[in-house]
């Protein structure tokens, strides 16, 4: 009775999860476009703001890539993405310092229901996170438990 | 009987810091809620408010994730257990009211967060964030529903178990005996 019950509440939590799943406002990528990528360093000071192109199967993460040097840590898996901790000259260590993903334009869920966003943060990592074309990807290096209220 | 109570509890924290690093690799998959809902129907309120703060606290350290939002906001969402425990779920020890209430947790537990992530990122960030956590928060309520369902009895029966023997050169009895020693203590 109690293997029957638990059975029974795991596949009903197993479908909102998929329901769930299939809300996250970090859907699947546009086929090709453009987008911008600004980085930050911790003066604040943008040091890279650049346009390149995408195309079909391309996340962040390839477009990064291909255009500059990276340092990433995976530890977080597929599920939560992998964790982007430098940009060419602009690096962190995760532990003190972090960089903050910040989206400005569209993010949209697998339904294709779209929210306009401006310097949103991101929830996912670097190579989960849609690439929808004109949008603006930015990297700000920030300090563990800093905070900017409002941002 | 004080100094037992002490190593009792600097155990039932290191139990409950030990199992959630060692589960970490798998989001919001954890024993952490079933136990901290066993330390409730076991401990003085008083005892699982330190136990919550004493982990918060280490856990934080630990992961370098300090932070004045959210480590105050994870405080809260643990205390969500205690405090629902003493009020709405009147003290029950029902396994299955209780692993009803470990899914309604997991939902609970995340949207804490919200209101402390748009102090920090800004109010439009709600609809995002809800959206984007919702699958976690199933993840961690299913984790909860099987961990209470299965655990939560044969646990407390040890552990009730284990505390007569360790308490009972001194007076008390099961099975509230470590209420009573709290009790006595305050």
């Amino acid at each position: 009775m109690k293997l029957i019950t638990s059975l029974f509440v795991l596949i009903g939590l197993a479908g909102l999860f998929a329901y769930a799943t299939s809300l996250s406002p970090y859907g699947d990528s546009e086929a090709s476009g453009r987008v911008t990528v600004q980085v930050h360093d911790a003066s604040g000071e943008m040091v890279i703001d650049a346009t390149y192109d995408f195309g079909e199967d391309d996340t962040l993460f390839d477009v990064l890539k291909r255009h500059h040097t990276i340092d990433y840590d995976a530890r977080s898996g597929a599920i939560t993405g992998r964790v982007i901790l430098g940009i060419d000259a602009v690096t962190t260590d995760f532990e003190t310092d972090f960089l903050a993903i910040l989206i400005t334009g569209r993010i949209h869920n697998r339904h294709g229901e779209a929210l306009t966003v401006e310097r949103q943060f991101s929830s996912v990592g670097i190579d989960l996170l849609p690439l929808l074309d004109g949008n603006t990807y930015i990297f700000e290096h920030r300090d563990v438990g800093s905070f900017k209220a409002g941002d | 009987m004080r100094l037992r109570l002490l190593v009792v509890t600097a155990m039932a924290i290191t139990i409950l810091f030990v199992q959630e690093q060692a589960l970490s690799f798998i989001p919001n998959v954890q024993l952490s809620a079933m136990l901290i809902v066993l330390y409730t129907t076991l401990f003085s309120f008083r005892r699982v408010t330190a136990i919550i703060f004493v982990h918060v606290l280490l856990d934080n350290i630990y992961m370098g994730s300090m932070h004045p939002l959210y480590t105050p906001a994870m405080f809260i969402a643990w205390m969500i257990i205690p405090v629902a425990w003493h009020t709405v779920l009147r003290r029950s020890v029902c396994e299955k009211r209780l692993a009803i209430f470990g899914i309604v947790f997991g939902f609970l537990y995340g949207m804490t967060f919200i209101p402390f992530r748009m102090i920090e990122f800004g109010i439009p960030i709600f609809w995002p964030y809800f959206l984007a956590d919702l699958p976690f928060e199933v993840i961690m309520a299913a984790s909860n529903f099987v961990t209470i369902y299965w655990l939560y009895q044969p646990l407390k029966r040890v552990l009730q178990r284990e505390m007569t023997d360790l308490f009972s050169q001194e007076g008390f009895s099961a099975p509230t005996t470590l209420k009573k020693a709290d009790k006595t203590l305050a």
